[in-house]
């Protein structure tokens, strides 16, 4: 008898992805379509995509889409579970989007202790627009603005969303995971499906920063861009469980 | 979009509310995001990526335009009936225009106000149709000139436009635009039959 491993979860449409080879978006959507199946919620959780490479996710997540202007997930996120508490309301969005123009709307939501989860996707860079410089663009890294490397007397150092959102009082759950191999790649589902628990116990503000890469714009083979995220991008976002006040 | 103006923020006046609206009547939200149960899941966006998707919404938007125009362009006149000079004024000015009207009103000279209630579509046809009657229009305004050039392309030549304004800090008041507009008045030989 035929037993199935593997197959197309149930709340990713029948479409075509148009992600790079190698971009971790395809991986953290299939996560998410695999924990929202699991934990069976498809038919009561509401997704707010990102102005990013990411905001396409409303073409392919078959639950209820809502686009959010660009950084201002945490914003629309809110207003939706506050109209909705019983629903399941997730906002998932870039690095350049959340810790740059959205920076506030992120800070303050974590801060009210919104009930809601944030999917952070980290590929360092504003992977849509061509690769610029984010705010979590490495020291040395090079991108189209800054050739040569981010310089910190230039452009300042790196910024780490993730532990500035820690010290609200509103985050209950905050940690940090990659999906450059097998084993983070489970850590990481591991990671999203507690933050849709929290949600659902009604706990407060979630987030899962996800280290992912973006081969393309780091020009770089997809197999180069998960271990570059091993050397590089951990020495700065080291993976760990930013903040846990769920026990 | 309403066009506000600082003053705004600054003066209390009372208001008569409108009556309630019924909430119990809204139209449905067929589009509304609360999970898809029991129905195919939905998507609210404001990007089009097609080239071709795009031309044909900002065609839509551009009818839409057209009949917003139509439709919704808006005056308020005030002592235009029998008046061979307009002020053409919106917001603040416009109530400053008023007392100077009055003013002028006293001293006997036959002065209206046109005020815009909508800028974007700008009330053209109702300017236009006013030329008939007046030649003589008077933009006033808080600023340096932000209509006149509306003013100006709806009258296409029919009429003389005059400008007075005053950028932010000092706020005209009724005299000092009753003394612009009674000078305008006497120049253009207004008084004569
Ligand atoms: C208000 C506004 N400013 C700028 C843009 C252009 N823009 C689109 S995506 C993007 C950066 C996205 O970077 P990131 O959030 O890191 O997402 P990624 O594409 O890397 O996944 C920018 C600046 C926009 N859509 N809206
Ligand atoms: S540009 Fe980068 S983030 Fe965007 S789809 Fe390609 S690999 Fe992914
Ligand atoms: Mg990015």
């Amino acid at each position: 008898m035929e037993k199935v491993v593997f197959k197309r979860p149930k709340y990713i449409k029948k479409v075509p992805f148009h992600y790079c080879p190698g971009c971790g978006h395809s991986i953290i959507h299939r996560l998410i379509a695999e924990v929202i199946e699991e934990l069976d919620i498809g038919e009561k959780t509401i997704c707010v995509p990102p102005a990013g490479c990411a905001v396409l996710a409303y073409d392919y997540f078959d639950i209820d889409m809502g686009e959010a202007p660009h950084g201002r997930g945490a914003a629309l996120a809110t207003g939706v579970k506050r109209i909705l508490p019983d629903k399941m309301v997730f906002s998932y969005q870039g690095d350049g989007d959340i810790a740059a123009i959205g920076t506030a709307e992120t800070i303050h939501a974590a801060n009210r202790g919104e009930n809601i989860t944030v999917i952070f996707v980290n590929n360092s860079c504003y992977g849509m627009t061509g690769g610029q410089m984010a705010p979590t663009t490495l020291l040395g890294q090079n991108s189209t603005t800054t050739p040569g490397g981010r310089d910190k007397d230039r452009d300042g150092s790196p910024i780490d969303l993730s532990e500035m959102l820690a010290i609200t009082k509103g985050a209950v759950y905050i940690e940090r995971t990659a999906v450059n191999s097998i084993k983070n790649i489970i850590k990481t589902k591991k990671a999203i499906a507690k933050a849709f628990k929290v949600q659902m116990a009604g706990l407060g503000f979630s987030l899962v920063e996800i280290l992912s890469p973006c081969p393309t714009n780091w020009k770089m083979s997809p197999v180069d861009a998960c271990e570059w995220i091993d050397d590089g991008v951990m020495q700065t976002f080291p993976l760990k469980i930013v903040k846990d006040e769920t026990s | 979009m309403i066009l506000v103006d600082g003053m705004m923020s600054q003066m209390m006046e009372p208001v008569i509310f409108p009556d309630p609206v019924n909430l119990t009547e809204l139209p449905p939200k067929p589009w509304v995001l609360d999970g898809a149960n029991g129905r195919p899941s939905r998507i609210i966006k404001s990007l089009i990526l097609g080239t071709v998707e795009m031309e044909e919404h900002n065609w839509k938007l551009a009818r839409k335009y057209e009949t917003i125009s139509r439709e919704i362009a808006n005056a308020e006149t005030y002592m235009t009936e029998d008046a061979r000079f307009v002020v053409v004024a919106y917001g603040t000015a416009a109530r400053v225009a008023k007392g100077s009207i009055k003013r002028a009103r006293e001293m006997g000279l036959k002065v209206g106000l046109l005020r815009p209630v909508t800028l974007w579509p700008f009330p053209e046809r109702v300017i236009r149709e006013m030329s008939r009657s007046v030649k003589d229009f008077l933009v006033f305004e808080m600023n340096t000139g932000q209509m006149l050039d509306d003013v100006k392309l709806s009258l296409e030549g029919r009429s003389n436009v005059h400008f007075y304004g005053r950028p932010g800090g000092i706020v005209s008041t009724p005299d000092e635009i009753a003394k612009v507009i009674s000078s305008l008045y006497y120049r253009q030989h207004l008084e004569e039959d």
